[in-house]
């Protein structure tokens, strides 16, 4: 148990740090060094990693790297392997974000020094480990960002706190006013909903999520008769193409309660068996097989009975979204009032971990306007991942997925022209280095443009004209691509 | 066409907890005007909103709100315009602290602007036209005590 090393704490003592963290060195007063005067610090000091670190860091907005010796090289080796051996690397990202580096996942020495300087900053003791005094001292500035996942996920990872197998989201609610409550989806996995009182210090988060994970699934509902639909050699057939087409837990244990079957998380015969009696019971041909046009059964059923964490996990099973490791959560939040939102942002630097949240709106949208909705916002998490700091270069991009996949089902002309005019529009607000180096996409998406709208009908090619007008009137910048 | 856009911020406003924001657009004219009845909160540089917000330090014109999401939603529709007779106004509230992150506890001074015909928004007839922008009104933002 340790007291932090100066009046800023806001602890009580039953909150004390329980991870433990190396002894207290003695605090540099030296104010942080200037950006060039670091890099020739570590230079001068032989320090290879140091001067990689300070020579690749951002000028602008974060503040300049720590002065080597906040922590001794023994110190800076343990804060490595402890923080190693305690995050994974979303929570390592998230670290990175709270001490100002650039945010590469990679935990070293100088990433330890700049956690040390941050914890003098803050009147800490100064060990390079993110413990529980640590994330409280970030916690106002993340929650001040809406960055309520992050630290469920990082203190989640920091405690060993399973919040994934038995819950399908926990998030934020503003308008829950105590620390804690939680509901259960029809699936019975549980959602936990964390009120602003949860979000005062690390310990009553951990706290928090430990009470909220002992409050009980209701009962399942007594199973159905297990069907008799498919012959032996068309279950085993669909079981194998089934267990490709949907693998996570969550999505089989909402789809096997939708079907009237027990909560289980693995695919078996017999819910080929009920799977294909929801098919025939819905006018599609009962062969058991999870193929599009199931899902979008599925998907819509799922929302029907209020299983929107249902549906949203089966919709990104199904079509294996790539999120490049870069992705904390993603739920439903009845409380948004966009289609979707992908957060949080900060200022320069966007390479940090994300969450989806998808409304009601985007919900209620034709099942191809959802998959579009959810595949733009994985678009976004790995452009945030690329450290895309252009907001319009990522809403172009992610708009141009959504108006070229060809994994994911075609939406109407009137959904894929609302695509091309937003895209175009956000085209027309990117630096010109961007439009240089997505200037081959560009040429791409508008020949896809001109394909949809000559292949509509004459009234859609009418009403979509000026939409496609502003695409061919788009003069491309010339030169070389940037890097 | 005049519209006026009068906002508030609550007396318990806490930092980093919440920002109450109560927002009026009234219809200072003489004839009808139709505005954006949903009265969504974005940022200046989106799409799909007809209300942003800026925070300043007290007297200066340095901005310290910072987006801290990417949202993704429609235009309002045509449908969704709907007329204000003069001196009838609309309201709403919304949270300024889940959309924009603000520096710190302080005093600042909150603006807070009405677009109906942003960016993608539809052409609808009798609609207001542009950007109208409420005074700077002072706020204090104290720290959230926890009920200490």
């Amino acid at each position: 148990m340790v007291e932090p090393r100066s009046g800023m704490s806001t602890h009580t003592h039953a909150e004390q740090e329980q991870v433990a963290e190396a002894p207290v060195p003695e605090a540099s007063s030296a104010p942080a060094m200037p950006l060039p005067l670091v890099q020739a610090h570590a230079i001068a000091a032989g320090s290879a990693q140091m001067a990689r670190y300070a020579l690749s860091r951002q000028p602008a907005p974060a503040p300049a790297p720590p002065a080597a010796g906040a922590l001794n090289d023994a110190q800076a080796t343990d804060a490595v392997a402890w923080t190693n051996r305690k995050y994974d690397e979303l929570s390592i990202g998230i670290i990175q974000h709270i001490a100002a580096v650039p945010a590469d996942r990679v935990f070293t020495e100088a990433t330890a020094q700049a956690v040390a300087t941050f914890q003098q900053t803050n009147g800490l003791l100064v060990d390079g480990k993110v413990g529980h005094q640590t994330l409280t001292a970030a916690f106002p500035e993340r929650v001040g960002q809406s960055g309520h996942d992050q630290l469920v996920h990082i203190v989640a990872d920091l405690e060993d706190i399973d919040i994934t197998t038995t819950t399908s989201a926990v998030r934020f609610d503003p308008t829950v006013a105590v620390r804690g409550q939680s509901e259960f989806d029809p699936s019975g996995l549980r959602v936990i909903k964390l009120g602003a009182p949860a979000f005062q210090s690390s310990r009553i988060l951990r706290d928090t999520l430990k009470a909220q994970l002992l409050t009980r699934a209701p009962a399942a509902a007594a199973a159905g008769p297990v069907p008799s639909i498919l012959d032996d050699t068309s279950t085993a057939i669909a079981l194998i193409v089934d267990q490709v087409a949907l693998s996570h837990p969550h999505s089989i244990q909402a789809l096997s309660v939708l079907v009237g079957g027990p909560r289980i998380t693995a695919w078996n015969e017999d819910l080929v068996q009920r799977l294909a009696a929801n098919q025939q019971a819905n006018g599609r041909t009962g062969d058991g097989i999870v193929d599009v046009g199931t899902l979008e059964v599925l998907v819509r059923q799922l929302i029907a009975n209020n299983d929107n964490n249902g549906a949203i996990r089966m919709i990104v099973d199904f079509f294996a979204f790539d999120d490049m490791d870069n992705l904390t959560t993603i739920y439903f939040d009845p409380t948004e009032t966009a289609n979707a939102e992908t957060l949080p942002l900060s200022s320069g630097e966007e390479n940090q971990p994300a969450s989806i949240q998808v409304g009601p709106a985007g919900m209620a949208q034709p099942f191809a306007g959802l998959v579009h909705t959810i595949e733009h916002e994985f678009s976004h998490v790995r452009l945030m991942r690329q450290n895309e700091t252009d907001i319009p270069t990522q809403e172009f991009l992610s708009e141009a997925i959504e108006m070229t996949s060809t994994i994911t089902p075609q939406e109407d002309i009137a959904g894929f022209m609302n695509d091309a005019d937003r895209g175009e529009a956000q085209w027309q607000r990117m630096p010109v280095d961007r439009q240089i180096r997505h200037r081959d996409r560009f040429l791409e998406v508008r020949e896809e443009v001109r394909r949809r709208h000559a292949a509509s009908t004459a009234a859609e090619q009418a009403t979509n004209q000026a939409i496609v007008d502003r695409w061919n009137n788009v003069v491309l910048p010339a030169g070389p691509p940037g890097p | 066409m005049s519209l006026a856009v009068e906002a508030s911020v609550g007396p318990d406003a806490r930092w980093p907890t919440t920002i109450p924001v109560h927002v009026r657009i009234r219809n200072d004219g003489e004839a009808p005007v139709r505005v954006a009845r949903r009265l969504a909160v974005g940022y200046r540089d989106a799409d799909g909103r007809e209300l942003f917000a800026e925070v300043h330090p007290p007297g200066s014109d340095e901005l310290v709100s910072r987006p801290t999401k990417i949202y993704d939603r429609d235009p309002a529709k045509p449908e969704e315009y709907v007329p204000l007779a003069p001196g009838e106004e609309l309201a709403t509230d919304f949270d300024l602290i889940r959309w924009y992150a603000l520096p710190g506890p302080g005093s600042y001074e909150l603006q807070v602007f009405y677009e109906g015909d942003g960016m993608l928004a539809p052409q609808v007839d009798g609609a207001a036209r542009g950007i109208y922008a409420s005074g700077r009104v002072p706020f204090d933002l104290p720290e959230e005590t926890w009920g200490a």
